[in-house]
């Protein structure tokens, strides 16, 4: 007994040290937003505040238009989610279940797009956009992200663990496609989803690069954006800056806390096959 | 044998058009405005549209375009619509991609180095037929270097908002410790000067931010007379004597504790160190110069403004920052004529002094200076007079169209280079090396 207890203690002490590493910026990030600019430059540094300048996120939230950058996050957010779940699902299953001339090198194909970096194709979508007079719309910032290769990945590998037998029973039962995949695939594939969806849902609130290069005017820029501006116009005020952060990552908090069990589950579903 | 030679041929001939294709497009390119025509504008009935990106300092910009549209813009029947962009690298990259999808604005905002790589990429037009239909006089933009107006004689930009690096010194610490509060006047002094901050206070006294080589280009040209490339921009001199001298210096001083470089992410820590008390000196643009005084006041302690220190033999020099107004090379004639039209106004002593004064960039005409507004401004804010002064010695940037790229890759090792204790001529004979393949690519 004496001799577990160190391991115990050691590893109760490794996993305070990882929290405090992974907490510490963000602590910093909810401290420097509640400070006061004198507070935010003193030296040493305070690890506290004395009170809460709620102020900050009015500041934020006025100096630039964030109720406009905000609808923009939501709708072309949301957009990418509901046109990934009608292009993967069905591509996955396509891949998982259906054996069909070219479905290797297909397969293969959607894979290679997970090797291209974004930066490398920013400017032929962009002239792309261009030339059909696209640009600065929402279709620009969602269709692209529609056929993700890692969805359809995932997905196709959480399909195929589904037994044979289940599904030859329901095409017996004269169950069409359609039905199969909405009463069967998708119940059991719940976790996967879950997991997939808060990873776009992060992946395009958060994205930065490509609502940056791809919109000309404020018409459908996103919050990051919006924050950026901020940054810019605030020059030296990292205060108001961080509850503009602060703001920005409140949406992911939320549905991460949500979206936790099920995404534990997947990966666990995943390792036990 | 004869099938393969017939294809061989085929690939070849394939081949020597896009060659000659490619050859042909990019000498249209290196030949960027030379038959460049110009109308001049008259007013039409229907209004003209004008699109217009910019870039830095995003409200004063907009406050400029509001007034045209609302004065000038108005009796012209021209209305200019601005757009935010982001930074100079963002603009810049932005800039490329809708010269290449045809979606340029009529004019934008960009950085005062960007003039060569926008006009050999045929993005921008040459603004002498421009001048020449509409008699405009260019003599009174001369204040500081305007090479970076132009490219080989013609002028591609207007001057936009200037900005010099300076040196910015808390005066009531010199008083206090029983320094000179108008800073150093040569490196020689500035070692000592720092010494005795250091002595008294045990804290660093000066902080410098690794964000921005052109501080380090003043400091080069300043310490031994070096510039970042050579005349022909083929090489890079930062692995010549007089850098590895002043990289030397500065190394040795961060080495005492005399000096701490903050890396770019470190903006915040910046902010607090400059903002200490204690904290005696700071290399920075002018174009700072209300935000310094700003955190100085919350200190409470009074800031000066004082020319980088001349290095021996009197040596001075400061890159001209800032930014420049292009007309893009899009649009139909009279677009063009009526976006000269606003850049003429933009650029006007009354919209040069308005910007100046509401930023803490320099103004770009001499005439500014003679304007209410800004004798004003000077009177209050000391700062400007000094830097409007070391405007004797300013000179041009590099104007190579790669040399954000090289700024990138030396600002990322150079941190490294003024911490580690390895031989500062071997670290920066290897970023040389980078950095003229970069140049010679």
């Amino acid at each position: 007994m004496w001799l577990r207890l160190p391991k115990v203690t050691i590893r109760l002490l490794l996993s305070v040290l990882l929290i405090i590493i992974f907490l510490a910026p963000f602590y910093w990030m909810l401290l420097t937003a509640f400070k006061t600019l004198d507070e935010v430059v003193a030296v040493p540094p305070k690890f506290w505040v004395d009170k809460l300048q709620w102020v900050n996120f009015k500041d934020a939230f006025t100096r630039i238009n964030f109720l406009h950058y905000t609808k923009n996050s939501i709708i072309i957010t949301l957009g990418t989610l509901v046109g990934q779940m009608l292009v993967v699902v069905p591509a996955a299953y396509a891949f998982a279940r259906y054996q069909f001339k070219g479905k290797s090198l297909l397969f293969g194909l959607v894979l290679a797009t997970m090797m291209v970096p974004g930066q490398l194709i920013f400017l032929p979508v962009f002239v792309m956009f261009a030339n059909v007079g696209l640009l600065n719309t929402y279709v620009s910032l969602i269709v692209p992200f529609i056929a993700s290769g890692m969805a359809i990945f995932m997905l196709r590998q959480t399909f195929m663990q589904v037994p044979d037998s289940i599904l030859e029973a329901a095409r017996l039962d004269n169950s069409s496609e359609w039905k199969i995949i909405r009463t069967i695939m998708l119940p059991m594939a719940v976790p996967t989803l879950s997991t997939l969806a808060l990873l776009t849902f992060i992946g395009t609130w958060n994205s930065y690069f490509f609502p940056l290069v791809w919109t000309t005017t404020d018409a459908v820029r996103t919050l990051p954006l919006g924050v950026k501006k901020l940054q810019d116009s605030e020059g030296l005020n990292p205060h108001i800056v961080m509850a503009g952060n602060m703001m920005l990552i409140l949406p992911i908090l939320i549905v991460f806390m949500f979206a936790r069990k099920h995404i534990i589950k997947a990966f666990t579903y995943s390792g036990v096959k | 044998m004869t099938n393969q030679w017939n294809h061989m041929k085929k690939k070849f001939a394939v081949v020597l058009t896009a060659v000659v294709g490619t050859t042909v497009i990019l000498s249209g390119c290196g030949q960027a405005g030379a038959n460049e025509s110009a109308v001049k504008y008259t007013k039409g009935d229907k209004v003209v549209e004008i699109k217009f990106w910019t870039s830095a300092m995003e409200q004063v910009n907009k406050d400029l375009v509001d007034q045209f549209n609302k004065t000038k813009g108005a009796e012209l029947n021209i209305h200019v619509s601005a757009e935010y962009q982001g930074d100079y690298s963002e603009i810049q990259q932005k800039v490329n991609a809708a010269a290449i999808a045809n979606t340029l604005p009529n004019a934008f905002i960009g950085e005062v180095s960007q003039t060569k790589g926008f006009a050999d990429s045929n993005t921008i037009v040459d603004l002498e037929p421009f001048m020449k239909v509409n008699d405009f006089n260019r003599d009174d933009f001369k204040i500081g270097d305007l090479d970076n107006l132009y490219v080989d004689k013609d002028m591609y930009a207007f001057p936009h908002m200037r900005s010099l690096p300076v040196m910015y010194v808390n005066k009531t610490l010199a008083k206090k410790v029983g320094l000179n509060e108008n800073g150093p006047a040569t490196f020689d002094e500035l070692e000592s000067y720092m010494e005795t901050a250091y002595k008294a206070t045990g804290k660093t006294p000066m902080y410098l931010l690794n964000n921005d080589l052109w501080i380090l280009e003043a400091l080069l040209s300043s310490y031994s007379n070096t510039n970042m490339l050579n005349d022909e921009e083929t090489a890079t001199n930062i692995n010549s004597k007089g850098a590895v001298e002043l990289i030397s210096f500065l190394r040795d001083g961060v080495s005492k504790g005399l000096i701490k470089v903050f890396n770019p992410t470190q903006l915040n820590d910046f902010v607090g160190a400059v903002s200490d008390p204690d904290t005696l000196l700071t290399f920075s643009s002018i174009g700072g110069y209300k935000i310094f005084l700003g955190l100085a006041a919350k200190s409470k302690y009074e800031l000066g403004v004082a020319m980088i220190p001349e290095g021996k033999g009197g040596t001075r020099g400061v890159p001209v920052g800032g930014s420049n107004v292009y007309m893009s090379n899009t649009g139909t004639e009279e677009e063009k004529a009526a976006t000269f039209e606003f850049m003429e106004w933009l650029s006007d002593t009354e919209q040069a002094a308005y910007a100046s004064a509401n930023t803490g960039y320099l103004p770009t005409r001499l005439s500014s200076l003679d304007t209410d507004l800004m004798k004003k401004t000077m009177a209050e804010f000391p700062g400007y007079k000094v830097a409007i002064d070391e405007l004797k010695f300013s000179k041009k940037r590099p104007t190579t169209g790669v040399y954000h790229e090289v700024e990138t890759l030396v600002v990322s090792r150079l941190g490294d280079i003024l911490t580690d204790n390895k031989d500062v001529q071997q670290g920066l004979d290897a970023l040389a090396k980078d950095v003229n393949a970069i140049l010679t690519r």
